[in-house]
């Protein structure tokens, strides 16, 4: 009799109304032919924020599952530098070897916590992985006529606010207090860990009729290296492991894809609505231009590649103190991902970590005016 | 014999990737995903549409018949809502309400090489300071025009300053846009996109003295003319003089990159 797992009731309540919502949303503001442009242009652009983060949601679940299958706990803690600092320092400027962008950040995160990554390294490269990379790096200097002062001054911000705000949310919270355990226990319940069956289900009675990820011809794989901690029989062989991989990346993706879609239309819905022009007749003094940038950065749901562009080309008509608040603010706080981080941490995380997000860009945005003021 | 609820709690996942497959599939062998994004972008697609196919595939081969409840299929329906959306814009295109919305002066996008032609650099001075004559506009039409694209004309505005130019893209005639140049209201505009219609931005030729009445919005239209760079407000705003406009065919690639 093919195994049934059934997840606690209850522990889903908070999110059925959201994607409710969503579809409700999505039906009335469905376009209609030709009558209505507006409706036409958020179609657009909501299918296009869609198609293009969806295949950096796939890849960076992809690399979660293979994180999961493949890399153990021991192998990912030994690999760590032993000063909780330095682990911090280090994660926020892995991005430069491991490139991410802000949408396949969250569920390799997801996993790499799992695997014993400890928090504040893990917000670290939640926040500096999209920025401090080549890849942006290079649309920085394209957009910037290869400019290397503002190039430079991108990362180095960008990185010193990862690890900032890592090592404050490591001292604000703890792991149990942030991060959703439900969502961690979810994947090793799909990856059939005997244990994990057993505390859910049947109080110590083993099922021994568990999924596993057999290919056919190695029947000695069990259950797969879920991260849970305890020592199970992983799968043996690198097929199992892949088919493992597999699976895992799938649980990510169906645990964290809603979020992408749902906050791709609320950012269609500012793009479409939103008057850009009105966010420049308020740009006076550098704290409002700054402030208004930040707001611009978390409505448009921009790629950490494109934003760099949209600053670029706001040039004569903002400060470049607010430019850069624009292109720090976008990689690490948006509509979109403060929905998928919904998927991962509890709610007092989510509000602690984008309150330190947006007074770490304003200060550090409002120290670059005054720099600049000094010079000029 | 199992029953349409079983089916449905093995079958679910399955066929909502297939469904992100076939969806993917498709725009990719029609070309019709540069109407979203741009068309490098196509390699990214062809990644998303082989990891659908593998979680499919795992999907189906380790289906575990979790109990599937409401929220599960909140969620799978949700993922299918953008192709539901992009079923509905078949060839559709940003228009003049994305336009007027992203809009903040001529200067939009590109603030290259035009922006060293401002009032207070050096190339200012190479700029003429007396407006074209009807007869050295007349003399400039006997020339054959040139074919760039806007955002050539942008980006080297000094290979066309004073020729003869034919440049296409859609007309929009608008009130509001008379205080970014002087009093004239229309202009010729098309999107540049950087990575998708998300983060494109409107690049906008004014056109001189136009009876456009006719033309219907985001028609799309060639003009030929005189271009010109002119002072306005310090800036130097990109202008086709005495421009002849004639309605074109929509083309195979609406967006610039």
């Amino acid at each position: 009799m093919p195994n049934t797992i059934t997840l606690k009731k209850g522990h889903n309540k908070k999110i059925d109304y959201l994607p409710a919502i969503f579809l409700l949303a999505a039906f009335l503001c469905f376009p209609k032919g030709a009558e209505s442009e507006s409706l036409n242009s958020l179609a657009i652009i909501f299918v296009s924020i869609v198609l293009e983060a969806i295949p950096f949601m796939l890849v960076g679940s992809l690399v979660g599952g293979i994180i999961e299958a493949f890399v153990s706990r021991e192998r990912l803690v030994t690999a760590l530098p032993r000063k909780g600092w330095l682990t911090v320092c280090v994660a926020a400027g892995a991005g430069m070897v491991f490139p991410v962008c802000e949408c396949a950040v969250v569920p390799v995160v997801r996993r790499l916590m799992g695997k014993g990554l400890p928090f504040s390294a893990a917000i670290a490269y939640l926040l500096g992985g999209p920025i401090v990379n080549p890849i942006v790096a290079a649309s920085t200097a394209l957009a910037y006529g290869f400019d290397w002062v503002i190039v430079g001054l991108r990362l180095s911000l960008g990185y010193g606010i990862a690890v900032a705000i890592g090592m404050l949310m490591g001292r604000l919270f703890n792991r149990t207090g942030a991060v959703k355990e439900t969502a961690l226990k979810e994947n090793s319940v799909s990856c059939s860990c005997h244990h994990h069956l057993m505390e859910h289900l049947h109080n110590g009675q083993c099922l021994d009729t568990a999924p596993h990820f057999s290919m056919g011809s190695d029947e000695d794989s069990v259950s797969s290296a879920c991260g849970c901690g305890v020592t199970g029989s992983p799968p043996v062989g690198w097929l199992n492991k892949a088919g493992a991989a597999v699976t895992h990346a799938l649980d990510d993706f169906l645990a964290v894809g809603h979020y992408l879609v749902i906050g791709a239309f609320i950012a269609a819905l500012a793009q479409t609505y939103v008057d850009r022009s009105s966010f420049l007749g308020f740009s006076g003094a550098p704290v409002i231009s700054v402030a208004l940038m930040m707001a611009l950065a978390i409505s448009l749901n921009l790629c950490s590649e494109a934003d760099a562009f949209i600053a670029a080309s706001l040039r004569g008509l903002m400060p470049f103190s607010a430019q850069m608040a624009f292109m720090l603010t976008g990689p690490m706080l948006d509509l979109k991902l403060l929905l998928m981080y919904q998927g991962v941490f509890h709610r007092r995380a989510i509000v602690g970590l984008a309150a330190l997000i947006l007074a770490g860009v304003f200060v550090v945005a409002l120290g670059l005016a005054l720099l600049n003021g000094m010079i000029q | 014999m199992t029953s349409p609820g079983e089916d449905l709690k093995r079958l679910l996942h399955p066929a909502l990737f297939a469904a992100w497959g076939g969806y993917l599939a498709c725009l990719l062998a029609g070309g019709e995903y540069t109407a979203f994004l741009r068309p490098e972008f196509g390699l990214l697609l062809a990644v998303a549409l082989f990891i659908s196919i593998c979680f499919m595939i795992a999907a189906i081969r380790w289906s575990k018949k979790v109990e599937i409840e409401t929220s599960s299929i909140l969620r799978a329906v949700v993922l299918l809502i953008p192709i539901w959306y992009s079923m509905a814009t078949p060839g559709g295109m940003l228009g003049n309400q994305a336009f007027k919305k992203r809009f903040v002066g001529s200067l939009n996008g590109v603030a290259g090489p035009q922006k060293e032609y401002t009032n207070t650099s050096q190339k200012a001075e190479d700029l003429p300071d007396r407006p074209l004559l009807p007869e050295e506009i007349e003399r400039l039409r006997n020339l054959k025009p040139r074919t760039p694209t806007i955002l050539d004309l942008y980006n080297h505005p000094e290979n066309f300053l004073r020729k003869r130019v034919n440049v296409t893209g859609m007309i929009l005639r608008d009130e509001t846009l008379k205080p970014y140049f002087e009093g004239r209201d229309t202009v010729l505009y098309r999107f540049l996109v950087t990575c998708c219609t998300a983060d494109a931005l409107p690049l906008s030729i004014v056109l001189e003295s136009v009876q456009t009445a006719a033309m219907a919005k985001d028609q799309w239209v060639a003009v030929d003319g005189i271009f010109e760079l002119r002072q306005i407000k310090g800036e130097p705003v990109p202008m086709i003089l005495a421009p002849e406009i004639s309605p074109i065919e929509t083309p195979a690639t609406t967006y610039l990159y």
